[in-house]
């Protein structure tokens, strides 16, 4: 008799791979402290960028990126893209304002393919009209958990992101959609 | 010759719900009873598993307000990249039981994995009661990916034509591998 080893099932990840999925850093982490309730908060800051790590243990196909909108939309632009993990833009959203309210607003890129590995996501404000849902975790958590972040980008999301750490209780809830629709 | 086929991993969960990963409802409010929010509406559930289970029961959790006259359909649908697709199995039509515990039924379907799928459930009236974490009316569902759909008549449909979720309605249904649970 002999045996083979296989490699290991994984199962799917989120199908909305957001910024507080378990395939984050913050799903994984923030469970363990006191997870504050979502609730609608203006941007943070003007052309700040939030990036938040997460992991795939199969590749995937993206087909859009989306935010979830708060209950005041005004006219702040807002951007999605992935990274590396050494924060190399991999695919960059456009920058659109906001429209609607208390509902993910998507962005429709053209559908790429993620290997399995280690990257980023991030998102982008170029103001603080327009509220996000949010969780108002304590900033120190959130770093604990890699999220870095950028400030002063008045173009948006750049093809390499300098980060720095964490520095406000604020979690925006952003990511990835691994379907076409709805 | 006889050749043993090794997991390292070993056996994924024998039971299995629309709450588990990669659902990410940390951040919604307890569970308490509530009143499902329109008659006939169909909650699809995205959720993920890394082994097959051959599903013998399916199940939700009664809140308080009960009635054998109230009817629930849960189900099980096909993963494709328009959302969930085709009705692979359901408890059917089943009267509603006992008040503020677990309801399940029989079901016979095996899934195979690893694989994504849609868990769906509806009810036939508004004042029946399921246990669910509270609405928060903040597009929480939907950014976690549920849809729903109303069919205009109960029970669950052959093939799905989902919308994203307008509802906050995060409950529990369940799958189980084991006959008894």
């Amino acid at each position: 008799m002999s045996e083979r080893v296989l490699p290991a099932r994984v199962a799917p990840p989120a199908i909305f791979l957001s910024s507080i999925s378990p395939d984050t850093s913050p799903g994984r982490e923030l469970p363990n402290f006191s997870a504050p309730t979502l609730a609608s908060a203006a941007w943070a800051a003007t052309n700040r960028a939030y990036y938040v790590p997460f992991t795939l243990r199969s590749s995937v196909t993206v087909y859009r990126f989306f935010w979830s909108n708060g209950t005041t939309s005004a006219t702040t632009k807002f951007q999605v893209g992935v990274y590396t993990d050494t924060l190399k833009a991999i695919k960059i959203g456009t920058q659109t304002t906001a429209a609607g309210v208390s509902a993910p607003q998507f962005d429709n890129i053209a559908d790429f393919s993620l290997p399995k590995g280690r990257y980023y996501m991030a998102m982008h404000g170029d103001g603080t009209g327009s509220h996000i849902i949010r969780g108002a975790n304590n900033f120190f958590q959130l770093g604990a958990a890699g999220l870095v972040a950028e400030s002063s980008l008045t173009s948006g999301l750049q093809a390499t992101a300098t980060a720095v750490a964490y520095p406000n209780n604020y979690l925006p809830i952003f990511g990835l959609a691994l379907r076409s629709a709805p | 010759m006889t050749e043993t086929i090794l997991d390292p991993r070993g056996p994924g969960l024998m039971v299995v719900t629309s709450s588990a990963p990669p659902a990410s409802p940390i951040y919604l409010a307890a569970g308490t009873s509530t009143i499902w929010p329109v008659a006939n509406l169909v909650m699809y559930y995205p959720i993920s598993i890394d082994s097959p289970i051959a599903v013998a029961k399916m199940g939700w959790v009664n809140g308080t307000t009960v009635s054998a006259t109230y009817h629930i359909d849960a189900g099980i649908y096909s993963d494709t990249p328009s959302g969930p697709g085709t009705k692979l199995a359901s408890t059917t039509s089943t009267a509603q039981g006992t008040a503020s515990v677990m309801q399940t039924a029989a079901v016979s379907y095996t899934l195979s994995a690893p694989a994504r799928y849609y868990l769906a459930m509806t009810v036939d009236n508004i004042l029946s009661t399921i246990w669910m974490r509270a609405a928060q009316g903040l597009g929480t569902c939907a950014s976690m990916g549920i849809c729903e759909e109303t069919t205009g008549g109960f029970g669950l449909p052959s093939t799905a034509t989902p919308i994203l979720a307008a509802h906050e309605v995060f409950n529990q249904v369940i799958v189980s591998g084991a006959s008894v649970i």
